[in-house]
């Protein structure tokens, strides 16, 4: 009785760590092939059955790209939008967030759930007017629009994070701040931002992998090439590209996907906070 | 807190202002184009509902309609008990949890576009690795996304490939406060694992699951980029979705009116898949 139980744990045991190996795999799988396309010579790349692994290696499709084909651009323009984005926000959000914390007054619930509910409204629903919108006021390929929509779309979830941050602080200092003459503004600025720093760097985060990874927003509003954002930039230089140059197809994703993926191994805790917060995909 | 009375609404304004601008504006400015008539960008004239009542006679607005929903449920399906599945492996007191965790979450940190790329290679039908491993298994002639049959179910397989993290991470956290009495008891009971999931972790999490649930359905019904790089709704519109048909409406086909009507459509049907899943919710709290 007791050696079939131990028997059955070590089964049990062996099951997990099989089925969590080849989940890993099956993760990893197509970047490292989209890696290991990006580092061969066009040879070793449209050829069957296939060769597995980049011999003779070559960074000739990265030179490509970003030499030949200037898509430093396009990073340089998500670069932008996802800064401005991140720096609206947070400027936009933290003080809702703050008010919506701390105060009571008329109308609060009504407020708070006007705002919450713009996060239910599905981006697809209101893409074409936003579109219509631009052309009419002659705002497409404008970059202080499109950080205005990205930021539309996520200041409802940026208020209701920081809110929970501002919680958990305790009231003291603030109401010390507050005795000592201190304005409501002035409290705020000095005393509760340098507090909730963790949680406005867990929005950041957010915000930056939101906004480097959207396609559907940028397409919409970007008609210029050189106005595109990164994701934009790939998708078209895929669709516009004659012939199969699938080395430097891939090695535009590994360039688009770094940024994220390092952000993800250096930041993992927020990253996996913000995830659990609801996380935003778009 | 005591203060000015204006105050707190002073420090709401910002955000009342953006949102109401860039979220509320256009629902309504969207109501009001999918009343009209449009030629490419210029309103002709009002046709009142006449563009919903159009919709329904539209074979191929039913067809998206009815593949959205099978995209929607599927990649649940899927996406549901493989995170449920991964979130148990992880609670277990197995060494390199933190390792495994973060391998297993990276799909969900690329983007739509980037996952459509690599898939896209994965299952090149003339030089793809899938193609030869499936040629050694002895399967011949694949031709993955060309197939009319395959195209959705391969496109709802790869959304469950990068999708798969958030129910996995949601649910390990909510499997972490479950008490662990509970199991005692249940094992006193009688219970082994399999019945004790049933009995005691499930209803625990029950919550947590259709919250999930609601979120992930809302998503996959309304997503766009992903099909639209993997198959642009094709082969023979077998992939075109409610939303991706907004999408090639209103930015290529410039029926920009038809678009906007779908496109409140779908949003009234986001509406009642939140209200049915609440509703759920509630019944089954009351049982």
């Amino acid at each position: 009785m007791r050696t079939s139980r131990r028997m059955r744990a070590a089964w049990a045991d062996a099951a997990t760590y099989i089925i969590l190996c080849l989940g890993c795999v099956v993760a990893v799988a197509p970047i490292v092939w989209g890696l290991l396309t990006s580092l061969k010579t066009q040879n070793n790349i449209a050829i069957y059955p296939p060769r597995w692994f980049p011999a003779p290696l070559t960074l000739e499709h990265y030179r490509v790209l970003l030499v030949d084909k200037g898509v430093v651009r396009f990073f340089i323009n998500s670069l932008i939008l996802s800064v401005g984005t991140i720096l609206l926000s947070l400027a936009v959000a933290a003080p809702a967030a703050y008010a919506a914390a701390r105060f009571r007054f008329r109308g609060k619930h009504t407020i708070l759930l006007a705002i919450l509910a713009t996060s239910m409204i599905p981006g697809i629903s209101i893409l074409v007017p936003i579109y219509l919108l631009a052309v009419k006021v002659k705002l497409l390929n404008n970059y202080p629009f499109l950080i205005l929509v990205y930021g539309a779309w996520l200041v409802p979830q940026a208020v209701w994070f920081i809110k929970g941050f501002v919680e958990v602080i305790p009231r003291d200092m603030e109401e010390a701040a507050l005795l000592d003459g201190c304005s409501t503004l002035g409290a705020f600025v000095r005393v509760v931002l340098p507090l909730i720093q963790p949680g406005l760097a867990a929005v950041a985060i957010l915000i930056f992998v939101f906004v480097w990874n959207d396609f559907l927003i940028g397409v919409t509003l970007t008609t210029q090439e050189e106005m595109r954002p990164v994701q934009v930039g790939l998708v078209r230089f895929l669709q516009d590209t004659l012939g199969v140059w699938w080395g430097q197809f891939m090695a535009f994703t590994m360039l688009a996907v770094a940024p994220i993926l390092l952000a993800f191994f250096v930041l993992q805790k927020r990253f996996i906070a913000g995830l659990s917060s609801g996380g935003i995909k778009g | 807190m005591t203060s000015k009375p204006v105050i707190p609404y002073l420090f709401l304004l910002p955000s009342l202002a953006l949102v109401g601008a860039i979220a509320f504006y256009p629902i309504y400015y969207a109501i009001e184009i999918s009343l009209y008539e449009t030629r490419f960008l210029q309103k002709v004239a009002f046709v009142g509902l006449d563009q919903y009542a159009r919709l329904l006679a539209d074979a191929g607005f039913l067809r998206a309609l009815f593949t959205s929903l099978r995209y929607a449920l599927a990649s649940l399906a899927l996406t549901i008990p493989i995170g449920m599945m991964f979130a148990l492996l992880l609670n277990r007191p197995i060494r390199f949890r933190a390792f495994f965790r973060t391998i297993l979450v990276i799909p969900w940190t690329l983007s739509q576009a980037v996952t459509a790329m690599l898939w896209v290679w994965v299952l090149n039908p003339s030089y793809g690795p899938l193609k030869y491993l499936l040629d050694q298994a002895g399967f011949g002639q694949v031709v993955f996304l060309s197939n009319p049959d395959w195209a959705l179910k391969i496109v709802v397989l790869v959304n469950t490939w990068m999708t798969y993290p958030l129910p996995t991470i949601l649910f390990l956290a909510a499997l972490q406060t479950v008490p662990k009495e509970l199991y005692e008891s249940a094992r006193i009971d009688g219970s082994n694992a399999w019945s004790s999931f049933w009995r005691v972790t499930l209803p625990f999490m029950q919550n947590t699951v259709v919250a999930t649930a609601i979120m992930l359905t809302l998503q996959f019904f309304n997503m766009v980029t992903l099909i639209y790089v993997m198959t642009g709704g094709g082969p023979l519109g077998s992939t075109q979705t409610l939303s991706l048909r907004v999408f090639l409406d209103g930015f290529y086909n410039f029926r920009l009116a038809g678009a906007a009507a779908v496109g409140m459509v779908i949003f009234l049907l986001n509406i009642i898949f939140s209200l049915s899943y609440i509703r759920v919710l509630r019944r089954s709290e009351l049982y």
